[in-house]
């Protein structure tokens, strides 16, 4: 499925942003904390309307919330009172499913995502990788035609972080997906696609695409001269906002 | 272990202080009759049939009062945090009301019963609900906002929302003010049962009115057995009532 913003202005944030994701790809959103890049993470979600300018997905307009677009929020949002096996049974089980359905098939997921025998532990009782798997279980089982992933490592330790990175490549690969991070080294491990942000308001700045093969080599060079021309934009930007904190000051 | 080994030695300690207090007549505690006195009372009265009826007529009243309270108290509450309206509505009232010691609905509550049983447990009920409903508020304020957004993505109607996130996550708050609540109860039974005319003896009429009776005797040794076992009620009330909270809460005790 293919998601675009047409023109979009919200919440003050996103002035006039157009952008597309296309199907079947993983896009990255990068750009400095506080630029909205959650802001249209809700717009794609249907949890915010936009003030002006079109959401569309799969060509139609977003109207609301639906299993079709799920999010996966910063940090962890599992339900802390329902067992993992319940967090992950739950789009299927609140869309009617039969439970003995939605169970299979959530074990099946939790086992690919490396939590078998944890289905019946509280997500407190969980590491925070283990977590974040749970998570990605929770949203996959729906088989969403848009995932948005809003930064969702963040918190994680660096090697917690690698190995779930490692774990998105491979469950993510051929779906539509909206991957928010400061990280441009996820960034570019993961995308097909990346979009530089800039700030205030929030607009592309810049789409690269990212033409490597898979399973991507972090020390690819590459790899390694996306990632400058990344951070080389980001850097600027940053040094643009700060530029205009100091007037504004 | 330990644990309880401590709060034995904590007992101890204060029924020390208590008696030295009383025997060489300390500030305040000079005038209240030692332990030692105190014990001997509950000894006499325990062998009476009336003070264990005391005992049951009064945790008749708490736990009927206690349970209207939750009954009435978390729908109204849950109510309140579901619909704006309501809330909007509803809530002013409440806390008018709500400032208003039981104490002093105790006239209106003879006028409004027909029996001296439900004045009383409508007082009781008064101590818990206010308690109950206030911290199902405070308990919704901290629904976690990306709980109830994933179970919308997720498909979840009005109805499995409010089972399955609003519910749950307003538990920990529920169990609290029902806790808080069940005490309460205890604290405003003196003025519940100074309704009451007493029962088939003096010692009969509930452990509130036990304390009053005295007082009015003067047998100052025998309301501090009524303070004492009404400390005891409570506590016990207040335990069972953790107890079936941590039950209707697993994913806490687990961690």
């Amino acid at each position: 499925m293919t998601a675009t913003l047409d023109r979009v202005s919200a919440r003050h944030v996103v002035e006039d942003c157009s952008l597309e994701l296309e199907g079947g790809r993983t896009t990255a959103m990068i750009g400095p904390s506080g630029c909205g890049k959650s802001t249209i993470a809700f717009l794609l979600a249907g949890y915010d309307a936009p003030d002006s300018g079109r959401v569309l997905a799969g060509g139609e307009p977003v109207t609301g919330p639906s299993p079709e677009r799920l999010v996966v929020f910063q940090e962890s949002a599992l339900m802390p009172w329902l067992t993992t096996l319940d967090n992950v049974m739950f789009g299927p089980r609140a869309r009617g499913e039969r439970r003995r359905e939605a169970k299979r098939r959530a074990r099946e997921l939790l086992a690919r995502v490396g939590l078998e025998g944890f289905e019946d532990r509280y997500p407190d009782q969980l590491s925070g990788g283990m977590q974040r798997r749970a998570e990605l279980a929770r949203a996959l089982v729906n088989d969403p035609e848009l995932m948005i992933l809003d930064e969702p490592f963040r918190g994680l330790d660096a090697m917690t972080r690698r190995l779930m990175q490692e774990y998105c490549a491979e469950l993510l690969a051929g779906r539509t997906v909206l991957f928010i991070t400061t990280d441009v080294d996820e960034a570019v491990f993961l995308a097909d696609r990346l979009l530089v942000m800039e700030n205030r308001p929030t607009r592309v700045r810049r789409s690269i695409d990212v033409p490597l093969d898979r399973p991507r080599d972090r020390r690819d060079p590459a790899a390694l001269e996306i990632k400058a021309e990344a951070l080389e934009l980001l850097h600027e930007e940053a040094r643009r906002s700060f530029h205009r904190q100091g007037e504004a000051a | 272990m330990t644990a309880i080994l401590r709060g034995i030695a904590g007992v101890l300690a204060a029924l020390v202080v208590w008696e030295l207090g009383a025997q060489l007549d300390a500030p305040l505690l000079g005038p209240v009759p030692p332990p030692t006195d105190v014990a001997a009372d509950l000894v006499a009265v325990a062998g009476t049939s009336g003070y264990w009826s005391s005992w049951q007529l009064s945790f008749e009243r708490v736990v009927t009062g206690f349970a209207f309270a939750l009954v009435l108290g978390v729908p109204f509450g849950l109510a309140m945090v579901t619909s704006k309206l309501v809330k909007r509505t509803a809530f002013p009232v409440f806390e008018i009301l709500r400032p208003i010691p039981p104490l002093a609905w105790v006239p209106l509550a003879i006028l409004f019963w027909p029996t001296q049983e439900l004045s009383i447990t409508f007082v009781i009920f008064l101590g818990a609900f206010y308690t109950v409903v206030v911290n199902v508020l405070g308990g919704a304020e901290q629904i976690d906002r990306r709980h109830l957004l994933a179970a919308r993505s997720l498909g979840a109607g009005r109805l499995t929302i409010f089972l399955r996130v609003i519910l749950p996550a307003t538990m920990p708050s529920i169990v609290t003010g029902a806790v808080v609540g069940m005490g309460t109860t205890w604290e405003v039974v003196v003025a519940a049962e100074l309704i009451s005319g007493g029962g088939q003896d003096a010692a009969g009429g509930g452990l509130g009115f036990l304390v009053w009776n005295a007082y009015q005797g003067g047998d100052l040794a025998r309301v501090v057995v009524g303070m004492i076992s009404l400390g005891v009620a409570g506590y016990l009330a207040s335990g069972a009532v953790r107890l079936a909270g941590r039950r209707l809460m697993p994913w806490q005790a687990a961690t």
